[in-house]
């Protein structure tokens, strides 16, 4: 699945990509929720936006940023949260359809609502990314697995969900312990914990 | 202070019977103790229970949903002392509760019970700044001042919130796909305790304060909790009340009910009930089924030395209207007794347009007895 072990600022884009297919969210409304929650610092224009978004490795022609901090990457995190809360009944209303799709057994792309949200997606995901590994069906099952996603971002905890989400998808697989050859001498000392691995959110 | 908090979505309504702590009125959020909850999903199921109960559910939904968030592709299964919640496919997931029953969420179902289980706890929860007030008017108080009555009455407070804000899912038994799953090595996954800090998850609702003041307010903002005793009491619902009430599917409502019980302090129901039902006599019949029902299910805690006794005011329809405790025993031991929540039938209905009064008193030997109390 393309979400998983995705750097946050990968995952993140992700989230707004699949708002602006869902719901039309642009620059402009997330910036002015930006200054509504005092995270103007961050995003100051469309220009701070773009750069923090073009930071994700999925993107392409990457100009941006390198590197997002903690601060960035949760101002980010919060606005995600919130513009789902704000659009929660859309999101309500594409996955009540989903339902009624599945309970006849027909695929959620041949229902209207669905069918438009995946084609934006798919044509959003194509013209900004640089991965042309993608392919529509498996594009249709990111932005449904975003859907999934950003329903339980858009409760009142949402905010915690993402942030734990964001975290826990951006930790590395762990080796499994069984693979490992028991030897006679005690294996060196595994190298010190860093303590932030992932410093390049 | 007794009250009834009620959370709706349009496919789920969770009703709390809860205790305002004594404090709660200084407050923008009143922490309360639940006694007792109802939860249902329409006709498809209903689940009632205690305290604890609630929690472990809240703490089951809460670890299943991080899970199912974090291992999407991955089967997800949580099991907390006989709830069980299990991923059928990303649109589907079982409920087990502990008595057996199975109920399948919809995707949207479990987005309701998600939304009013976290409104819920928004309030339950007691909040840091009320621990920190606390800890600094112990801090401030001169030794001196430290007299029996003042120390003892500060400790208790303290000690009732920090009980509360730190009660633990400890006690219960988690199973779920991310125990199996440690950091490897033992290490610490990445700023774990961050994540469980109130720093990442302030998103103050409307208006949102700047991030410098957000950490400081960790819980989403609850509904506003105007003291109940303000508010008119709600006028007597219809019998038939199982339809869940039409709601805008993304109308997220607390409504507070009149109080249902008071204080042990003030005994007295409410003033427009008592000269309407006193002169109205009780059917023998009424006697017998409301005996019958708290006779069934009266299970006296084994801490229980004393009789507790409750004023039952019993609508025309069978439906219990108020319960009050009539002493102090009463009213702390309220949520181990069988007592429903209000509009729950406890009878057939009987003769008569108005409600009626019953006594009831439950024994330490698991005898009850029902009276009438004009």
């Amino acid at each position: 699945m393309l979400t998983s072990s995705l750097p946050i600022k990968a995952q993140i884009d992700l989230i707004l990509l699949s708002l602006e297919a869902l719901a039309q969210v642009g620059s402009a409304e997330i910036l002015t929720l930006a200054e509504a929650m005092g995270f103007e610092a961050y995003l100051r224009d469309r220009v701070g936006l773009w750069r923090l978004r073009q930071a994700s490795p999925l993107r392409r022609g990457r100009t941006g940023r390198r590197k997002l901090d903690v601060d960035e990457a949760r101002a980010l995190a919060l606005i995600c949260s919130r513009l789902a809360q704000q659009h929660r009944q859309t999101i309500r209303t594409a996955i009540e359809h989903w339902q009624q799709q599945a309970s006849q057994g027909r695929p959620p792309h041949l229902d209207p609502v669905l069918g438009d949200y995946i084609d934006r997606f798919t044509g959003l995901y194509q013209e900004r990314m640089a991965d042309n590994r993608s392919d529509g069906p498996e594009l249709a099952q990111l932005a449904l697995d975003l859907l999934v996603d950003l329903l339980f971002y858009s409760t009142p905890q949402g905010a915690r969900r993402l942030w734990i989400t964001l975290l826990e998808r951006t930790t590395p697989a762990t080796p499994s312990l069984s693979l490992v050859e028991p030897e006679p001498a005690p294996p060196p000392a595994p190298e010190l914990p860093v303590l932030f691995p992932h410093s390049d959110v | 202070m007794s009250t009834t908090l009620s959370y709706s979505q349009p496919t789920c309504q969770l009703d709390v019977a809860a205790e305002l702590l004594p404090f709660s009125q200084k407050l923008r959020r009143a922490p309360v103790r639940s006694l007792h909850f109802s939860l249902a999903f329409g006709e498809k199921l209903r689940f009632e229970g205690n305290d604890r109960q609630l929690y472990q559910l809240k703490t089951l939904v809460n670890q299943y949903i991080e899970s199912f968030l974090t291992h999407p592709q991955t089967p997800t299964e949580v099991v907390i002392e006989g709830l069980v919640l299990r991923s059928r496919s990303p649109l589907e997931h079982e409920l087990h509760l502990p008595d057996g029953r199975v109920i399948l969420l919809q995707l949207t179902e479990l987005y309701d019970l998600v939304t009013v289980l976290d409104d819920w706890s928004a309030v339950m929860e007691p909040l840091p700044e009320l621990v920190e007030r606390a800890q600094s008017i112990l801090a401030q108080i001169p030794i001196w001042a430290k007299s029996a009555a003042v120390g003892v009455g500060i400790v208790a407070a303290f000690t009732l919130v920090t009980q509360r804000w730190l009660m633990p899912p400890a006690s219960m038994v988690i199973t779920s796909p991310r125990e199996s799953n440690p950091s490897p090595l033992g290490m610490p996954s990445p700023l774990p305790e961050s994540l469980e800090t109130p720093q990442l998850a302030p998103l103050p609702s409307p208006p949102p304060a700047p991030p410098q003041a957000s950490t400081l307010v960790p819980l989403p903002s609850p509904p506003a909790m105007p003291p109940p005793a303000s508010l008119p009491a709600p006028p007597p619902p219809p019998p038939a009340q199982e339809e869940p009430r039409p709601q805008s599917p993304n109308q997220r409502n607390v409504v507070i009910q009149a109080p249902t019980e008071a204080a042990p302090a003030s005994i007295e129901p409410v003033p427009m009930i008592t000269p309407t039902v006193e002169a109205t006599p009780v059917p023998a019949t009424t006697l017998r089924e409301v005996k019958a029902y708290f006779q069934d299910r009266w299970r006296p805690p084994a801490n229980l030395d004393t009789s507790l006794e409750y004023r039952i005011v019993l609508n025309p329809d069978g439906t219990l209207a108020q319960a009050l405790p009539l002493n102090g025993a009463a009213a702390r031991f309220i949520d181990r007794t069988p007592i429903p929540l209000r509009e729950s039938p406890l009878a057939s209905p009987f003769a008569g347009e108005r409600p009626i009064l019953l006594r009831l008193v439950l024994m330490p030997s698991g005898t009850v007895q029902v009276f009438s109390d004009n």
